[in-house]
């Protein structure tokens, strides 16, 4: 495995996701995956519901997006569990999946905590986001970045995107990054902090 | 769905099934006297080496359908220094290659008791191996349902509860023969059946121990069926109330009926350890 030269990473602002999926389309287009396949997903989570106050119902429902890719961990576990290493960390941080050594064995599926990595019933093989490599080699943004209407998704080196947007690795009802340390930072929408407590939960898991 | 796991859930049965039996079964045979079945023939050990490897092969065959490139399945020795799943290879091959290399001695009829006891117990050490690196490979820290004491401590109670049973129902099936004794496999098989009870309970729902009910997350929540703890505790029950009573019917060797109660003994607990491999699956895999 090359040394870690930079580390590119996505950045996530929820408050201004609309759930259009936009993202999640041109990354599918981009790359022709095939039915089931999403290397990028959104996520709508909802919860709560409507409180009597009085005579008056007061909506106190939760309700945001959340659109993932790979995140290019620090440290892969899907990498370290590959038995037959096709799953590498490029020295641009990038987490790569070498088709030719995947035996599909979907033990990296189980590893990942992020539902990233899915598995291929076209190739029988592991599949997953590499950050659009061939675009950033020609200057350009990865797809879903440059696709996104509102502006939600950016990208760029860790440590730059960092300065520039610091803000969280986790919102409900993302896992504990510590186990693999995830290149991503999101800005939460408000409603992210209480979701937890009211027992929001993934609304379609069918469209995932 | 757990359910598409059925080549793993075969895989991981039939290999500890094997191992388990060649613990209980097997093993003690090479620190007894020979045994030679009724009328001459080769040594009766070889031909249980011989099933046992048969078992471990039908393990090896179950898996490969898990493999969505089964053609390229020997790459998965590529990574012995970080993956478990490497090491379970690993040791499956070498628990292989030795139980081979012992029917082998055993067909050549090698003298001296030493090399042959010593390749049995260095095919149960990699057994052991293989067993410990199977469980080891779940305990991934990012798979809460599995990352627990829970995980080796199901794998093993398998292995140990399907080789004693087996080796219990041989030993009432065929007296003559020096294996371990029927009393003890027996006993040992109700304990074991105890035990598997007891971690059953303690993760079936509302309990939940180790993190095994469904909690929110980025995939999809697992979906336990009461059923299916149901019928793991109903079998289990069974099986050992089955042992039990022929244990406290007779003193002496099992009567004809009583081994055919060690026999169904065996097939309930394999049926509760194939329906909790399932529900061990489903923990994490859940709707999918």
């Amino acid at each position: 495995m090359p040394a870690i030269i930079h580390q590119y990473a996505f950045f996530f602002d929820a408050r201004l996701c609309s759930g259009c999926k936009a993202c999640q389309l041109a990354c599918k287009d981009k790359h022709n995956l095939g039915p089931g396949v999403l290397w990028r997903r959104v996520y709508e989570v909802c919860g709560g519901s409507w409180r009597k106050q009085g005579e008056a119902w007061i909506p106190a429902v939760r309700a945001y997006h959340i659109s993932l890719a790979c995140n290019h961990c620090q440290e892969p576990i899907c990498a370290t569990s590959c038995p037959t290493q096709a799953i590498w960390k490029r020295a641009d941080g990038i987490v790569f999946i070498e088709s030719n050594l995947c035996i599909g064995c979907r033990y990296c599926e189980w590893a990942c905590p992020y539902g990233a990595i899915r598995f291929d019933g076209r190739t029988h093989l592991a599949s997953k986001c590499h950050f659009c490599f061939d675009l950033l080699g020609a200057g350009r943004p990865p797809a879903c970045v440059a696709v996104c209407p509102e502006r939600a998704l950016d990208f760029g080196d860790f440590e730059e995107l960092k300065k520039k947007h610091a803000g969280l690795d986790r919102i409900f009802p993302l896992p504990d990054p510590s186990p693999v340390k995830p290149a991503l930072i999101i800005w939460p929408h408000r409603d992210s902090a209480s979701a937890e407590a009211e027992k929001a939960e993934v609304a379609n898991w069918e469209e995932l | 769905m757990a359910g598409r796991e059925w080549p793993l859930v075969l895989f991981t049965l039939l290999s500890q099934l094997a191992v388990g039996a060649y613990l209980f079964l097997i093993l003690p045979l090479f620190f007894s006297r020979p045994v030679k079945p009724e009328g001459g023939g080769r040594d009766l050990r070889l031909a249980l080496v011989l099933i046992v490897l048969g078992l471990l092969a039908a393990a090896a065959l179950a898996s490969f359908f898990h493999l969505g490139n089964p053609r390229k399945a020997l790459k998965a020795l590529n990574n012995l220094k970080r993956s478990w799943l490497s090491r379970e290879i690993l040791f499956e091959l070498a628990t292989v290659f030795l139980l081979a290399a012992l029917a082998l001695l055993l067909i050549l009829k090698v003298r001296g008791a030493a090399l042959v006891q010593a390749t049995g117990l260095a095919a149960g050490s990699s057994g052991l191996l293989f067993l410990i690196s199977m469980a080891r490979l779940y305990m991934l820290p990012t798979v809460r349902p599995w990352n627990n004491f829970f995980t080796p401590a199901s794998f093993l109670s398998t292995a140990f509860l399907l080789g004693a049973v087996t080796a219990a129902a041989a030993a009432a099936f065929f007296p003559e023969i020096p294996f371990l004794s029927e009393r003890l496999l027996i006993s040992l098989s109700i304990g074991l059946a105890a035990i598997s009870l007891v971690l059953t309970v303690l993760t079936a729902p509302p309990l939940g121990l180790w993190g095994t009910l469904p909690t929110a997350g980025l995939k999809p929540p697992s979906d336990p069926s009461l059923v299916s703890f149901a019928g793991r505790i109903v079998f289990l029950l069974a099986g050992a109330v089955l042992l039990a009573v022929q244990a406290k019917k007779v003193s002496g060797p099992l009567p004809p009926s009583g081994r055919v109660s060690v026999l169904a003994a065996f097939c309930l607990f394999f049926a509760a350890e194939t329906m909790g491999r399932f529900i061990f699956y489903g923990f994490y895999l859940g709707k999918r």
